[in-house]
């Protein structure tokens, strides 16, 4: 399926709005930090200037944390919505987040040194975030109503936030605090070193996807058509449950449970283009989630000298009256 | 008179039985704590309160009159009658209540404690081995049925602005509730002058009054080692709580003691007491020279490193010293002996001062 002239205009506009967007976020912060300032970060990195060091250790992870963050929580909305045909699907809603926080919150208080580090979180992230995708498309094999499916994903929702508070009263103190600031969300806490490797994750996460889009566009038809046109159903949901994993897995391992984005971002994307074409819907999410996230953190930083939001509950501030309206849409 | 002792104490032990009629007893009683000031008229004295700022003591016919003053208006919030002789077996949900008891020996006037994870002194832990002390869980997860049925009668807690939760219960069964607000004194010195509060309870004023005149003595004595000081050099406190740095205003505690120590405090030029909150950022530009930090809440850099994997760019990630490796310790004894912090604090800032050896709370992060 190919990509209409309305939605390649519209594409190239985000094309070219995500760096334009990009760079006012770079600048959003209340030091003044100067071009230049960035350029020398780079290329002449000084380690004894603050500027320099904001710049390079600050703001370009944190704004290339937040392309790679919207981006990918708003494919793995789409791939959920599109796997569940569920518009109301999404890596939060349906407790993948919760699944990712449930393996990290276990792993910490062990407090084993391996666990608790950035690696050992990564790993239990993606871990869970694949379990609890494994188990919710294990009960969709059982309901016919999308509410149900939701209802179901709710539960999972509670069960493991009820396991959490569990594993936190019996906690150590220390294991209990660390589990506390990783819960916050973030999307500073990544350094520079760390850009590369997790960029090349999230790449790979995209090419595979890329791949998928025909499959699912096959898949929108219905089970019964897709299997008659030729697609291994099996194999194509384990497939999208284990990116939708990759993505949710790493981003939650590296900047905490950012809610609705996965949720609201495909839903939007579906109301501008109306299309069932998934390359064009991933791509289009990939760009407005990236978007939509830089936008948040502009917000957050232009309130900063007056009180402090952390994204995640910024995102469910802007996030929840749009599903709001999408359910009351639906109603209509 | 011993036949009235026992019914009493029969009376105590049935007391969750109570809780059934506590409807018509919250009616019908009136509170046995609290009690109205003396008359001016009264022959009263004062017990001579220096540097504390959130209560007032006085004593009229051995018996002490206390009065509870609100931290942010500084009017009276509660006063009780601490009659003497009256035993007040107390539950102690405040860490630094009950390093005061042990200072003043008196571990075994203590029933019950929110967590042993949190206590340090040797004797309160064999007690509670004994079975003698009891956890209760903090304000929020008490339970009143445990308080009612232990042998306590008197409460001591943090005070976070709200009444202990089933206050007028509790009251209403004769228990006397008592908020201790000495994390609330800006002044080292008025914190630890809260042992007076602890010495009218125990019984043990005259201890509680030469052990705090011992510390006030000893802490001016090394205030006079860093008056004259010009070199004062830069120090931070706090670290990031999510994307928040938490740091002391210019009037609080932990700022009044780096100013002692001889330190300048990069927040100094702000105002008032409330806890100030800068972004990551903003402590980077601020902090470029800061040679020293302080209480990071971590006690290794593996931590630091983890939460707050920026600051390793500034200067005085070579210089980090911690409270943590004994926290207990330091919570349960150093607001009745600021003048131990106070000696750290010196010697961390100012090795070339003599006499002053050892660290006794404080440790470099390595």
């Amino acid at each position: 399926m190919s990509i209409s002239k309305r939605h390649t205009i519209i594409i190239l506009v985000l094309l070219l709005l995500l760096p334009i967007i990009a760079l006012v976020h770079l600048f959003a912060g209340q030091i003044n930090i100067d071009g230049s300032d960035y350029l020398s970060s780079i290329f002449s990195y000084d380690s004894t200037d603050s500027y320099q060091i904001i710049a390079r250790e600050i703001r370009i992870p944190r704004m290339i944390m937040a392309i790679i963050a919207g981006a990918g929580l708003s494919i793995a909305g789409l791939l959920m919505q599109t796997l569940f045909n569920n518009p109301l699907a999404g890596p939060y809603v349906l407790g993948i987040n919760s699944g990712a926080s449930l393996f990290v919150a276990f792993s910490i208080m062990t407090g084993i040194p391996f666990f608790t580090s950035t690696l050992g979180i990564t790993a239990n992230a993606l871990i869970g975030a694949f379990v609890f995708g494994m188990i919710i498309l294990f009960f969709s094999r059982f309901l016919r109503s999308q509410v149900s499916l939701l209802l179901v994903g709710l539960m999972l929702g509670s069960f493991t936030g009820a396991l959490v508070s569990l594993t936190q009263t019996i906690s150590e103190a220390d294991e209990l605090k660390v589990f506390t600031l990783w819960a916050l969300g973030s999307l500073q806490k990544v350094e520079f070193g760390q850009i590369l490797p997790i960029f090349s994750v999230f790449f790979t996460g995209i090419i595979l996807v890329a791949f998928t889009s025909k499959s699912l566009n096959i898949l929108v038809l219905g089970e019964e058509n897709a299997r008659l046109l030729g697609v291994n159903i099996k194999k194509a949901r384990l497939f999208i449950i284990i990116l939708t994993a990759l993505f949710t897995g790493l981003i939650t391992a590296f900047c905490g449970p950012i809610a609705f984005i996965g949720l609201a971002v495909p839903n939007l994307v579906r109301m501008i283009f109306k299309t069932q074409s998934h390359l064009t819907l991933l791509i289009s999410c990939a760009l407005t989630g990236a978007i939509f996230i830089l936008l948040c953190d502009i917000c957050i930083q232009l309130i900063e000298p007056h009180f402090m939001i952390p994204i995640n509950v910024f995102t469910s501030i802007v996030g929840a009256p749009f599903v709001v309206f999408i359910i009351l849409k639906k109603l209509r | 008179m011993n036949s009235l002792l026992y019914l009493a104490v029969q009376l105590k032990k049935c007391m969750k039985y109570v809780l059934l009629l506590l409807p018509t007893i919250l009616f019908l009683s009136c509170n046995a704590s609290k009690t109205d000031s003396p008359e001016k008229t009264e022959n009263i004295e004062d017990v001579k309160i220096e540097y504390a700022q959130h209560f007032n003591l006085s004593l009229k016919d051995n018996a002490y009159f206390l009065e509870i003053l609100d931290p942010i208006s500084g009017k009276v919030e509660s006063s009780h009658t601490i009659a003497p002789n009256e035993k007040h077996q107390a539950i102690s949900l405040s860490a630094t209540v009950v390093g005061m008891y042990a200072i003043l020996n008196q571990q075994k006037q203590l029933k019950g404690v929110s967590s042993m994870d949190y206590v340090y002194d040797a004797k309160v832990k064999s007690l509670f081995k004994l079975g003698n002390i009891k956890e209760f869980g903090d304000e929020t997860t008490n339970s009143i049925e445990k308080i009612i049925s232990s042998d306590a009668n008197t409460i001591l807690y943090s005070g976070f602005g709200d009444e202990f939760p089933n206050q007028k219960k509790l009251e209403a069964l004769h228990f006397t509730i008592l908020p201790i607000y000495d994390w609330k004194e800006i002044h080292p010195l008025g914190k630890a002058e809260w042992i007076k509060v602890i010495g009218a309870l125990t019984g043990k004023m005259d201890e509680a009054i030469a052990f705090f005149d011992k510390v006030v003595k000893e802490y001016n004595e090394l205030l006079q080692l860093t008056e004259s000081i010009d070199n004062r050099p830069t120090c931070l406190s706090g670290n990031l709580i999510g994307d928040i740095w938490y740091t002391p205003a210019s009037e609080s505690y932990v700022a009044h003691l780096m100013k002692d120590a001889g330190a300048n405090y990069r927040y100094a030029e702000t105002n008032g007491q409330v806890t100030l909150q800068f972004s990551i950022e903003q402590i980077l530009k601020d902090n470029e020279n800061t040679e020293f930090w302080i209480n990071p809440g971590y006690n290794s850099k593996s931590k630091i490193d983890k939460f707050n994997p920026h600051i390793k760019h500034l200067k005085c990630y070579n210089n980090i010293f911690c409270y943590s490796p004994n926290m207990s310790k330091f919570w349960e004894q150093s607001a009745a002996e600021p003048h131990h912090v106070l000696s750290d604090l010196i010697h961390i800032f100012h090795p070339e001062i003599k006499g002053i050896n050892t660290l006794y709370y404080y440790e470099k992060i390595n």
